[in-house]
């Protein structure tokens, strides 16, 4: 094997990306894990606020946090800025468009929870259920699908990171319902925290018209009592909001605007690629292998969906019409682990530069790293049975 | 009210009274006129408010208590009629309220909801389906190995293809079970105000629905994977299809269940019917719906017209005409409200390209089934021929390969008569329900539908189950005649040759059962009594029979000796006395020929016992007589020796199982031994063989001297004179009396 000569860069952003996002995974599971103490009662959910949420933002990790952040989503504009193509699977898809949507969901949870902290208001489970249900029941509503995205998202991350490991191949199994509780518990105990409020308000909406018999009174609900929260440089907080809202929306959309202007200043050749005994299909220079090979609904195993990680897309390359581009650092690596011989390549990595290409799937398409577990006794019976 | 039903009673009274007192007028016309007194009491009575009370109950229990009055068909198409002018003056009324219609349902919108309310149960309804998402989504990451399997593989075996499909598509619906336990179930668990409560479940239903549809229109489509595609269509066809029937479903879906939030907003102050408003939204929604049927119709057929050559462009126009007409139709019954007839035209419209669209399939599969069995024989002939046969022949097949029978084309017909004979009773039950014919009710007294109705469902299941069986029992009948090959001139025919005798019978007699069984079955549904058919029949039957009671006793035994392969055609038997080669077998009787030409027929009834000479093997026995002093051990090394010769022999010697060979000496005589040889051939050949060994054994024989023993009487003479010419002849005439004494009978021929 000779020595890795493409950039490295490649590599080192995916390194940044898979460990700030797990980063901020961990961070949203302990959030929904208090969240979750709802279900309990809102004294549970006040009670683990120290140890669950609030550590986040203690002088060390808050910084930290917030720059997973920003690094995770400037690294997903570039991940989308480099993307030949969109038309992909539906997960990554999904991955895609929830990681654009979140900055701009997330902004008005965080900025006005941040600037609360800063101002020295205490705003518990209590007072925000209160905001959430009865004072702000959109933004109660935003925080619903805030959740469901976020988590989608970090889903998305996590299972094809998991996918591609091979050691982690019995453990998914057993990560998929937790993956599953921690939302839907979060919902739960949300939802069970508002419904208690929303009983209490009634009631003592109910009590006030009763102990005054007050007919004029206009506010369907009573206030929470957070008038402090309005007080305390409202409007600040509201332009922050949505200046942070416009800034990444609009940095989304340049970035897809970039692209697609590079795309359409990218000289692109007809590529012929045939499949193992399949049709030969007919794909541009811009496209790796298995974006094409996906595009034209050619089945093939991709568990990590095109990251170059899992090694299940190698191809064995039969006959190229012009030589193909060198291994980049994040391939040879991939390539190296799986110990791969000189004419295989890494289906998600290559990107020919035109002419005819014919290659041979390594694995089946359903491949999966279970199924090593089935393969293994084969060879060692065939042998066995052979001079029976 | 009251005063006018008690006048009707009244006059109901009179009317009785009048009748009785004419029929007591007849019968005693004695009886007076009542006097003015009675009358006087009588109207007193009919004055007291506790008769007029009593009279009154009286009255309604009888009306509640009168059976359900059938109807004259008069009557309910006057209801009918009134129906659809109700719906027409609702229809006018919701034309005039058209344009207040967003307002007033707005207004009811605001009146039942806060805007906080909305945003909040907004919210509870992601949330459930956030559940029901992520409860599919676990189900989904368990199920994706063996969906991708699916998926993935080729399937060469239309069953393992059709297995693989519906696998596919129940696992798609344990998703949306999942999805439905936890979005519904979620949603269950908590008490809603009823107008919450419809909404967000009909925004959940409906999404299970859509996906539901969706979910069977994969099974079918299959857009992305095209070898579980149980459709004849291309690619780019499924996907149009698929995502116009999704399309339009989920159209369909909102609308109704739109239309159905808005009804129980509206009519809490309308009794009945909906409020004009409403109305007036449905109405649009179904011309839009309409509109965009023609549309997705349209649509579908220029992408048919451009990707797909299965149709010709005349029938793809008939298609397309017939199901915009069906849209149109149903729209119109829509409109006037005519349920029952929307549902009919809907079910039938449906049902005929349906129909075609399973044969289609059917066609497919067998062609698919058909190409594989093919594709499979001719890989498999080459090795066959590796056996020692002769070259030319070899060259022969290859020249032109031998028609290979796949055993799935009879098979055929009686797949589609089964799909078809399933669509007829989907479809009939269907009309069915929607006619609210009741035919599962056993009503004392059925209408005029239910009659109708239940005659023509007996009589369909009746014809169509008699078909099918007809079917079956014909194509498997004809499948077993067409692999019968009638044997070459001067080969024995195999024992499949007396199914080629049973099986016509077989056939005529299972069409007339089958024929006299659905006419008595569909007489019975209409209500004529076939008992005295029955009997007459029988009487008939029994009538016959003793007349005919030979002929059925010779056609029963004949089955029966058919069935035991007692004889085929060609063999040479021995019945009672008689014997000959089976020339004809009828089922009556049997037609022998005698070696000598005679034909004799016998009735199969006749035959007790049969004696066949023609099965497996024959062995012959032959016997010398040689003299005394012959070597015994040359007589066994000649006879070997011929037998070796016959065996070799191009002509017979196949057929020879075990070839001559001596016995030894079978016993002695009184001038001579007789040697025994024996040999064993199949059935026929023995004669050949057993000219051909006496002509060798005597040729040998006489090249290694070995004389046949002649009869010769030796005559001892005392005296040593030498006799005179008297004495002579008088020796010689005694030895000839020794001679001419019968001898003891030889081996009785038993040559034809």
């Amino acid at each position: 094997m000779n020595q890795a000569k493409g950039p490295r860069s490649g590599l080192i952003v995916r390194t940044m990306r898979i460990w700030s996002g797990l980063f901020l995974l961990i961070f949203v599971t302990s959030h929904l894990l208090n969240l979750s103490l709802g279900v309990i009662s809102l004294e549970a959910m006040d009670a683990a606020r120290p140890y669950l949420s609030e550590i986040w933002a203690s002088p060390m990790l808050g910084p930290l946090l917030l720059s997973a952040l920003v690094i995770h989503f400037f690294l997903g504009l570039w991940a989308i800025y480099r993307r030949p193509t969109l038309r992909t699977n539906p997960q990554d898809l999904v991955q895609l468009l929830s990681g654009v949507i979140v900055v701009p969901l997330l902004a008005t949870h965080a900025i006005g929870v941040a600037s609360l902290k800063i101002n020295g208001v205490t705003f518990d489970y209590a007072a925000a259920t209160r905001f959430f249900w009865l004072a702000q029941p959109q933004i109660g509503l935003l925080q619903v699908v805030l959740l469901s995205v976020v988590w989608v998202h970090g889903c998305a991350g996590l299972f094809t990171w998991l996918r591609s490991k091979e050691s982690m191949r019995n453990m998914l199994g057993w990560i998929y319902p937790i993956a599953v509780a921690v939302p839907v518990l979060a919902l739960l105990g949300f939802a069970e925290a508002g419904r208690g409020v929303l009983v209490d308000a009634q009631a003592a909406q109910r009590a006030s018209t009763q102990a005054y018999s007050a007919p004029t009174v206009t506010a369907d609900a009573p206030r929470p009592a957070a008038p402090a929260v309005q007080r305390v440089a409202y409007q600040t907080v509201k332009t922050a909001t949505s200046q942070v809202i416009w800034w990444s929306l609009a940095l989304a959309a340049l970035t897809f605007v970039a692209r697609s202007v590079k795309l359409a200043l990218q000289p692109t050749q007809v590529v012929l690629l045939k499949h193992g005994d399949a049709q030969p299909i007919t794909t541009q220079s811009n496209l790796s292998i298995l974006d094409s090979f996906k595009q034209n609904h050619q089945p093939h195993a991709s568990l990590c969906e095109g990251r170059g990680r899992c090694g299940t897309c190698a191809v064995r390359i039969v006959s190229s019409e012009f030589p193909l581009p060198e291994p980049t650092a994040l391939e040879m690596k991939t390539l190296r682990r799986i110990g791969a011989a000189e004419d295989v390549r890494l289906a998600c990595q290559l990107t020919p530069s035109g002419g005819f290409l014919e290659v041979d799937p390594l694995y089946p398409a359903d491949y999966s790293f279970k199924d090593r577990d089935f393969e293994q006794p084969d060879p060692v019976t065939a042998p066995a049975e052979a001079p029976a | 009210m009251g005063l006018l039903r008690i006048r009707a009673w009244l006059a109901a009274i009179l009317l009785i009274l009048s009748a009785a007192l004419a029929t007591a007028q007849d019968a005693a016309p004695a009886i007076d006129a009542p006097s003015a007194n009675d009358l006087h009491e009588f109207t007193r009575l009919l004055a007291d408010d506790r008769i007029q009370n009593w009279l009154q109950e009286q009255a309604n229990d009888a009306e509640a208590a009168a059976p359900q009055n059938i109807k004259s068909i008069r009557e309910q198409l006057a209801e009918a009629t009134d129906h659809v002018g109700a719906r027409v003056a609702d229809l006018s009324a919701a034309w005039a309220s058209f344009s207040e219609a967003p307002e007033v349902i707005a207004q009811k919108w605001r009146e039942q909801l806060t805007p906080d309310r909305r945003v909040r149960s907004l919210t509870f309804a992601l949330i459930f389906l956030f559940f029901g998402a992520g409860l599919e989504w676990l189900s989904r990451q368990y199920t994706n190995p063996l969906r991708r399997r699916i998926e993935f593989s080729t399937f060469k075996r239309p069953r393992e293809r059709l297995f693989a499909a519906l696998t596919r598509t129940a696992l798609a619906f344990v998703g949306l079970t999942m999805f439905a336990i936890g979005s519904i179930g979620a949603f269950s668990t908590i008490d809603w105000p009823p107008l919450l409560r419809t909404l967000i479940l009909a925004a959940l239903v409906g999404i299970l629905i859509v996906r539901a549809i969706n979910s069977l229109t994969k099974l079918f489509l299959a857009p992305r994977v095209p070898q579980l595609r149980l459709l004849p269509v291309g690619d780019k066809m499924a996907r149009v299809t698929g995502q116009a029937i999704m399309l339009f479903s989920a159209m369909v879906v909102f609308a109704v269940s739109l239309i159905d939030v808005f009804d129980q907003l509206t009519t809490s102050d309308v009794k009945g019917g909906m409020a004009p408003e409403t109305l007036s939204v449905a109405v649009l929604f179904a011309v839009l719906l309409l509109v965009a049927a023609l549309l997705l119709i349209a649509i579908c057929f220029g992408q048919a017209r451009k990707h797909s050559d299965a149709l010709s462009d005349r029938s793809m126009a008939r298609w397309r005409i017939h199901l915009s007409l069906l849209s149109a139709l149903v729209f119109v019954t829509w409109l006037f409200d005519v349920r029952a007839l929307m549902w009919t035209v809907l079910s039938i419209g449906l049902a005929i390209p349906i129909l075609k669209l399973l044969r289609a399939w059917t066609d497919m599969t067998f062609d698919q089934v058909i190409a594989d069995f093919r594709a499979k024989a001719e890989n498999a002939t080459p090795p066959a021929p590796s056996e020692p046969a002769d070259t030319t022949i070899e060259e022969d097949e290859l020249v032109e390969p031998a028609p290979i029978v796949d055993p799935y084309e009879t098979y055929r017909p009686i797949a589609q008569r089964l799909i078809r004979f399933a669509m007829f009773i989907a479809l009939g039950l269907t009309l069915a329900l929607i006619w609210n014919a009741g035919i599962f009710e056993n009503s004392e007294n059925p209408t005029v539908a239910q009659r109708l109705f239940s005659i023509l469902i007996d009589s369909a299941a009746a014809v169509l189950i008699a078909d099918l069986i007809w079917t079956w029992g014909k194509s498997s009948i004809d499948r077993r005649l067409a692999a019968y090959k009638p044997p070459e001139d001067g080969q024995a025919p195999g024992p499949e040759a007396r199914m080629a005798t049973l099986l016509p019978l077989l056939r005529v007699v299972l069409m007339v059962t089958l024929l006299s069984m659905v006419v008595m079955s569909v007489l019975s549904s209409m209500g004529v009594n076939i008992a005295p058919i029955l009997a007459g029949a029988s009487v008939m039957g029994i009538a016959i029979g003793f007349g005919a009671q030979s002929l059925v006793k010779d056609v029963v035994s004949g089955i029966f000796f058919l069935v035991d392969d007692a004889f085929r055609v060609g063999e040479y038997v021995e019945i009672d006395q008689l014997r000959g080669t089976v020339e004809n077998i009828s089922i009556r009787s049997l037609q022998i020929r005698h070696h000598r030409g005679a034909v004799h027929t016998l009735p199969f009834g006749e035959l007790k016992s049969m004696t066949n000479y023609s099965r497996d093997w024959v062995i012959m026995k032959l016997e010398f007589r040689v003299p005394f002093d012959t070597d015994l051990q040359l007589v066994k090394k000649i006879v070997k020796k011929v037998g070796a010769e016959l065996k070799a022999n191009e002509h017979y010697g196949d057929s020879i199982l075990d070839t001559l060979k001596s016995q030894g000496v079978r016993r002695m005589e009184e001038f001579n031994m007789v040697v025994g040889v024996k040999f064993m051939t199949r059935p026929g050949e023995q004669w050949l063989v057993r000219r051909d060994a006496y002509q060798k054994v005597r040729d040998a024989f006489e090249a290694n001297g070995i004389r046949m023993a002649e009869r010769n009487v030796k005559v001892e003479i005392a005296g040593d004179q030498p006799l005179t010419e008297e004495e002579r002849k008088a020796v010689t005439a005694a030895a000839q009396d020794a001679i001419t004494q019968p001898v003891a009978p030889g081996v009785v021929p038993d040559e034809p």
